[in-house]
């Protein structure tokens, strides 16, 4: 019988093991690292911190003959138009940080890009991006630049239509300061800017809606299983919100399970909350300092960010 | 060749065990059952064909060639590694086209091996033939219907 016997060539098993393993570090890069799509935020987007702007030079020119300076203590911010106390409390074994947030405009409340512009891999500090705004009060947001999908704008300006899935649920802030969760499947990001949408989070899921809890006691965001860090924004009644943060993976805190987090925006009297991203991006960031202990398990810091929700002129 | 697919197999549950201990209770399968791929498409195979070739004893003409084992093995490591990303991407909570992209790679390259294997067996098996009937009557065949 006759037999071939030859050797694969080394070089081929060589390139094919540079490829394989070249090709997988570039995926990893990519996905991780390398930032993408990158969109400077342009004048148009930042039209309503413009407004806001105005509306705070036209007070400041109002009250230049009486200029009230805010009062500021270490859990309060009082201010023209802008009332914010900030609670600690303990929720089971996890401390909660509550900010309670009232406001004469709505248009205080707004969001910021990390190196103000929008595009994967971009992120920096909450603290970082909150000092960039000169935010009074901030909470992370919806890290959209961890993912390609799922609407994102911010400030007016659309960045994203692309839906990630017809049951994804968003929420939406419209101009007049109200809220809205609604479902990518149900509504273009086209759709939600003319109907004065300006900022659109694609985290989720809802909490909180029509005052009641929405989420199941098994529920939980993708494949996370356990108490985590936790963030999360609510609405009680137009001009008056709530954003909460909760500390988790430690031995003093032991975190939130989502239905736990929504049963607190619940008891502060949300209409409609929502959840943003957790984890080691939950901080709460106020008067110049964070507040809560960020942590992604290992060590208490920061987690850099695609974005934040503030108060801010 | 066995013995790769068993480390790559060790490896593969190594890996997952160790990543287990950072991702904070989030599990995909894609990372959990990691090691099912050089489990079932090469320490399986593999052991098959060894135990073939032991039963059959002298007859290994139906061994897969060189650049079968070199395709195959490469089709392996790429639907591990991108098996691998899936589930690192979906404990981190995102997602991305390059697994998807190795997924196609790996599966290529099998079938790839499947099919140089097919040809290979089929040119051994015309060489085969052709020897056969080309050697002088009397000599090794011993089939005097060749010498009629």
């Amino acid at each position: 019988m006759y037999r071939t016997q030859r050797k694969a060539p080394r070089l081929a098993a060589l390139l094919m093991s540079v490829f394989l393993i070249g090709y997988t570090t570039f995926a990893l890069l990519n996905t991780f690292l390398i930032p993408q799509d990158v969109v400077a935020v342009t004048e148009q987007s930042v039209g309503t911190s413009s407004a806001a702007a105005q509306n705070t030079d036209d007070a400041s020119e109002e009250t230049a003959g009486t200029s009230q300076e805010p009062v500021v203590t270490d859990s309060s911010y009082e201010a023209d138009g802008v009332h914010i106390t900030i609670e600690t409390t303990r929720v089971g074994d996890t401390t909660v940080y509550i900010a309670d947030i009232v406001l004469d405009d709505a248009a205080l409340l707004k969001t910021g890009l990390a190196e103000n512009a929008f595009g994967r891999n971009l992120t920096a500090k909450t603290s970082e991006i909150a000092s960039v705004n000169n935010a009074i009060l901030a909470i992370n947001g919806d890290y959209y630049g961890f993912r390609d999908t799922g609407y994102v704008m911010r400030n007016g300006q659309l960045y994203r239509s692309t839906s990630s899935d017809d049951d994804q649920e968003d929420l939406v802030i419209y101009e007049d300061g109200t809220m809205e969760i609604i479902r990518e499947g149900d509504v273009t990001a086209e759709e939600l800017q003319a109907a004065g949408a300006v900022q659109i989070f694609s985290f989720g899921p809802g909490l909180v809606e029509n005052g009641a809890v929405t989420v199941s006691e098994g529920e939980e965001v993708d494949q996370s299983m356990t108490s985590n860090p936790r963030t999360a924004i609510g609405m009680i009644e137009e001009g008056h919100y709530v954003m909460v943060v909760s500390d988790g993976r430690t031995e003093e805190s032991e975190g939130l399970s989502l239905y736990e987090l929504a049963q607190v925006m619940e008891s502060l009297g949300c209409e409609v909350a929502y959840n943003l991203d957790g984890g080691g991006s939950s901080t709460m960031w106020f008067n110049g300092e964070v507040i809560n202990n960020p942590t992604s398990g290992r060590s208490i810091k920061e987690r850099s960010v695609s974005d934040i929700v503030y108060i801010g002129y | 060749m066995l013995s790769r697919f068993l480390i790559a197999t060790i490896g593969a549950v190594g890996f997952f065990l160790l990543y287990d201990q950072f991702s904070h209770d989030v599990r995909s399968p894609f990372m959990t059952f990691l090691f099912a791929w050089p489990l079932l498409l090469g320490v399986l195979p593999a052991g098959l064909l060894l135990l073939k070739e032991r039963v059959k004893t002298g007859r290994s003409s139906t061994a897969p060639g060189p650049w079968v084992r070199l395709f195959w093995g490469g089709g392996v490591a790429a639907v591990t590694l991108s098996s691998m990303l899936r589930g690192i991407f979906e404990i981190a909570g995102t997602a991305s086209v390059h697994q998807v992209v190795l997924m196609g790679i790996g599966i290529a390259f099998l079938l790839l091996a499947v099919c140089l294997h097919l040809t290979g067996k089929r040119t051994a098996q015309l060489r085969s033939a052709k020897w056969s009937y080309s050697q002088p009557s009397g000599g090794v065949s011993g089939d005097s219907s060749v010498n009629a």
